[in-house]
């Protein structure tokens, strides 16, 4: 999972097994997850394959020898170490079946103290953006206003779909009579299930979950889980729509979580770093060569110059990380294929992957020093800044050749220390530029641009 | 579902028409309508006849119509293009409200202002300080956009 982070400066790994610790229960749901949960597209496939082999990894603690055996996996990107640097940050990824069951805890601890209804709890909890404190005191103070103002009703009766009233219209669609199947909720507003069932798909598609009201003009009276649940019984596709819009507000409200930034990947991250902090640590990437109409073009020229520079080599760096996904198919093919032609055991080629998930990092990392690059006052400072990363930027291409390179790969006994070697470098390089990042901004070395 | 409300909503215009307003289709077209409001008494827009575009989604009742007037009208929530800042044209719209109560509720705001939540800040400023001037320039502009029925009928 170190690739979804190393996006940012705010580096993460999970090295060491000790750190990265799964309740029991946790593993529980990652092995017997399987191979593809559901909820995951496609195209999180690196992501999914970095969790399998962790929780590989996890497994074979007590079990060493099918570590190895099960092959395809690998081991964890870089080698074990402590993980005591200082950009470093222990966090955990959470799937979407852990967030509902962190939301059903929090809800269960909750329930008893409140003494409303387990479903009206979680109304209140969700109203308070999971905040139990604030709202155990304002609850505690004055419950009806508590009540009133987030359109919770303490034990509102279940809800159920009848038919058999001569009086009943519905004042949606206008259908009417004893054959008519409906609902009402507590606020004794009854609409038709075919008009909820269309009102609750139109506001799931817009990503609402739990701040659904009764469908009534000006009624506050939220329609809740069950009865949301009842009418979208025979609907699977909303019901899990609906399930994803619930753990996202639940990860919105959730100051220690975020999402991965990956794209397309639906783990939640959690981590000690409150996410306000993830979120500046990076001057915001903006596109200004323009703005400065005003001055004169030359000095307009210049400025969308030093733009560019900055810009080309962010590019470069990000499509190089795009091929280097690449390079890690065509690398397990190469270890296959050498394990089969030279009677090699895996650890003997697991080198190979070693280095190009150390390429990975690394372009994750240069291509962020770009941006902080560009935003950086000219000084003595920015110079031994961009040594570091011409230093890094160098080391990285000459090990990408190395791997690239396929005619290398019939002499290994020879190529092997030549990669060993330069993967050590380059991992000491890419270290010694986060570290020095990491100070840098601790100790406010750099001076920032406007 | 969309088309059978709308003409179940003509319907019951036609039966019982709101006293202050009137709504109907443009020709064939079902999802566009015109409606008219006429200046509440108790308001400066008293004597003119306001004219609004109507225009129904295909998800209808289930998202809000779009709801414009045409006439110019000088009002903190109406804005020169004829937008309304409206809280039941917007997030509290609810399915079971239909044209005729969203006519009444505009026809309440001509009466009054909700100048805390102003589309135009200008007007809802001298509205809360200089309400006599807001009240003569209301008037002004009601007569001067309002009255020719003829040319805005056209």
């Amino acid at each position: 999972m170190t690739h979804c982070l190393s996006d940012g400066l705010v580096n993460v790994e999970y090295d060491d097994e000790e750190e990265f610790v799964y309740s029991e229960e946790e593993e529980d749901l990652i092995s017997s997850d399987g191979v593809q949960s559901p909820d995951i597209p496609s195209s999180s496939k690196l992501s999914q394959s970095q969790k399998q082999a962790n929780s590989a990894a996890y497994d074979n603690i007590d079990e060493g020898d099918d570590y190895f055996l099960d092959g395809e996996d690998g081991p964890p990107t870089t080698a074990s170490q402590p993980a005591n640097k200082p950009w470093e940050v222990d966090f955990q990824a959470h799937d979407l079946s852990e967030l509902q069951n962190r939301q059903e805890e929090m809800v269960n601890d909750l329930e008893p103290l409140l003494a409303v209804s387990r479903e009206s709890t979680a109304l209140l909890l969700r109203s308070y953006e999971w905040k139990t404190e604030s709202l155990v005191e304002d609850y505690l103070a004055d419950s009806d206003k508590v009540l009133t103002k987030t359109g919770v009703h303490a034990h509102p009766s279940l809800p159920s779909i009848e038919t058999g009233d001569e009086d009943f219209t519905c004042e949606i669609c206008y259908c009417s009579g004893s054959d008519e199947l409906h609902m009402g909720l507590v606020c004794g507003h009854r609409f038709c299930t075919s008009c909820y069932e269309t009102y609750l798909t139109i506001k799931i598609q817009e990503g609402e979950s739990w701040q659904i009201p009764c469908a009534a003009p000006k009624c506050k009276t939220l329609l809740g889980d069950a009865p949301t649940r009842l009418i979208l019984a025979d609907s699977k596709e909303m019901l899990s729509k609906y399930e994803s819009n619930l753990s996202r507000s639940f990860v919105k409200s959730a100051t220690t979580l975020t999402w991965c930034p990956a794209p397309g990947c639906e783990y939640a991250i959690e981590c000690l770093v409150p996410r306000s902090a993830m979120d500046t640590t990076i001057p915001t990437y903006t596109e200004d060569g323009n703005e400065d109409a005003n001055k004169s073009i030359s000095d307009a020229r210049a400025q969308l110059e030093r733009y560019v520079h900055y810009f080309t080599r962010y590019n470069n760096h990000e499509q190089s990380a795009k091929f280097a996904q690449n390079l890690l198919e065509a690398t397990e093919v190469n270890m296959e294929q050498l394990q089969r032609e030279m009677t090699l055991s895996w650890i003997d080629v697991v080198f190979l992957k070693n280095a190009v998930d150390i390429l990975t990092d690394c372009r994750a990392a240069l291509k962020w020093t770009y941006v902080l690059g560009y935003y950086m006052v000219s000084d003595n400072q920015k110079i031994l800044f961009e040594n570091n990363q011409s230093d890094l930027e160098m080391a990285t291409e000459q090990l990408n050749e190395l791997v690239e390179d396929p005619s290398g790969l019939t002499g290994i006994e020879k190529i092997k220390p030549k990669i060993l070697d330069m993967s050590h470098y380059v991992k000491a390089r890419l270290d010694t530029l986060l570290t020095d990042t990491y100070q840098g901004i601790q100790e406010s070395r750099w001076q920032f641009e406007d | 579902m969309a088309l059978k409300r709308i003409q179940k909503e003509l319907r019951d215009l036609e039966r019982d028409p709101p006293s202050s307003c009137s709504a109907g289709p443009i020709g064939d077209e079902v999802f566009h309508w015109q409606a008219t409001i006429i200046g509440p008494e108790s308001s400066p827009f008293s004597g003119g006849v306001f004219f609004l575009s109507i225009h129904f989604p295909t998800d209808y009742p289930f998202k809000p119509p779009k709801v414009n007037f045409t006439t110019r009208i000088y009002h903190p929530n109406i804005n020169s293009n004829g937008s309304i800042c409206l809280d039941i044209l917007r997030d509290q719209w609810s399915p079971a409200l239909t044209i005729s109560k969203v006519l009444l509720s505009i026809c309440s705001m001509l009466t009054d202002p909700n100048p805390d939540d102003p589309l135009v800040p200008e007007i809802a400023h001298i509205y809360k300080t200089d309400r006599e001037r807001y009240d003569t320039t209301a008037r002004e502009w009601t007569r001067k956009f309002a009255t020719s029925l003829l040319y805005h009928a056209s």
